[in-house]
């Protein structure tokens, strides 16, 4: 999934050109592509909570890279994502999500 | 711009264009730079350290806008938004908020241009706060909303997020509790090599070059230094072009030739308020603030 951002913003090279000492930057419009960002979590079944809950916000790379936490660790990240940045995760998928993060990224505590 | 100020005023970037302009090379570092070296680890973007860049940043100053709408007597902080928003509704809008007076201190910037250029997307175009010496939490991208306050800014952003244990260095023991906890503000100075890396092998004898690259974070390199006996001496590098106080320097050491066997290199940098690295890694729950001295262990063969 690409996802086209466009910049609004205008050129103002006349008005630049009555400060001759600076050089002009030009501030011009422009289309940037972002790159796709639709990996999905591995681990087929037991990965479907997480999937269907936390790519919205952010990559599932951003959470394989962190380390090996411990699984009360991970439920306050879950809980932290859910009360402070209004995740939309339902109740009854917690379980599933912290049990997936315990298992791939725990550290065994 | 609103708030407390004399009147709301609403300014083009063409005539943001028309203020003096000001020009200024500054270090951008994450809080969170380097956060991958914790130990113990800890939740986050797991930066080696490569979160932080310099650049030669073009404006205008934020206290000729402010003066502009004029700031009534009162003024505690100004708060700053940009044109970013949560993806989703609930989460806490980013915004970011400094004190009138380092708000108003000739160095605040507001730029349209990085490295004579226009802002790239990622790095805010087309407008963006620049707080030299401060952590890029500070430099708030696609700048849009300037609101004078008459209060302290309690928004999530600065009471609960990017804040740090109100201790020397941010210094906590893991599992300590019960830390007054204060915004992250000021940046710490930090140096890195660059041309060797740790686990590099030199041959026996050789002559070596060192270099790397330092900034004092809120104030200018004043010295950088090489150990070669765990931090017991230290010998002064030679520093490079001076771009400003804000700005990464270089620096280079020849080294003495190398005795067959391991040697470990540490390098340590002095800023111009006197502040110096130390010796031993700090620890907070977020991973902010490290700049304990850079070792590389070599083997000469």
């Amino acid at each position: 999934m690409r996802h086209p951002i466009f910049v609004i913003g205008t050129s103002f090279a006349a008005l630049l050109a009555s400060t001759p000492a600076w050089p002009a930057p030009a501030i011009t419009s422009t289309t940037v592509e972002l790159p796709a960002g639709d990996a999905l979590f591995p681990g087929g079944p037991e990965a479907d909570a997480i999937n269907n809950n936390c790519l919205v916000c952010h990559s599932a790379d951003m959470v394989l890279n962190q380390p090996a936490l411990t699984r009360s660790t991970w439920e306050s990240e879950v809980h932290k994502m859910i009360k402070v940045y209004g995740a939309p995760v339902e109740d009854s998928d917690v379980p599933a999500i912290v049990d997936y993060l315990a298992k791939v990224k725990g550290s065994g505590q | 711009m609103r708030g407390h100020v004399n009147q709301t005023l609403s300014l083009s970037i063409g005539e943001l264009l028309k203020l003096p302009r000001v020009e200024l090379a500054a270090v951008n570092q994450c809080s969170g730079n380097s956060r991958g070296f914790f130990l113990p680890r800890v939740p986050g973007a797991q930066w080696a350290h490569g979160a932080m860049g310099n650049a030669r940043w073009t404006g205008v100053l934020l206290k000729d806008v402010l003066d502009r709408a004029g700031v009534k007597p009162g003024a505690v902080q100004v708060r700053f938004n940009g044109l970013d928003e949560p993806v989703v509704p609930d989460a806490p809008d980013f915004r970011k908020s400094l004190d009138i007076d380092h708000a108003r201190d000739g160095e605040v910037m507001i730029v349209f241009a990085m490295n004579g250029e226009q802002l790239p997307l990622l790095n805010g175009f087309p407008l963006r706060l620049i707080v030299p010496g401060w952590y890029s939490t500070y430099w708030v991208k696609m700048l849009s909303d300037i609101e004078v306050l008459d209060r302290q800014d309690d928004n999530y952003w600065m009471a609960t997020a990017y804040t740090v244990p109100d201790t020397p260095h941010a210094n906590i023991k893991p599992g300590q509790t019960g830390v007054k906890m204060v915004p992250i503000s000021r940046m710490v100075p930090r140096s890195f090599f660059t041309n060797i890396s740790d686990g590099a092998s030199l041959p026996v004898g050789a002559v070596a070059t060192i270099r790397g690259i330092a900034f004092g974070g809120d104030a200018g390199v004043a010295k950088v230094e090489l150990s070669m006996d765990d931090g017991r001496t230290w010998q002064p590098a030679t520093l490079g072009e001076d771009h400003g106080k804000y700005s990464f320097r270089r620096w280079q050491l020849d080294i003495p030739q190398l005795t067959k066997g391991g040697h470990s290199l540490m390098v340590r940098c002095t800023n111009a308020a006197g502040d110096i690295q130390p010796g031993a890694s700090n620890w907070n729950t977020s991973g902010f603030m490290r700049n304990v001295v850079e070792t590389v262990q070599l083997t000469a063969i």
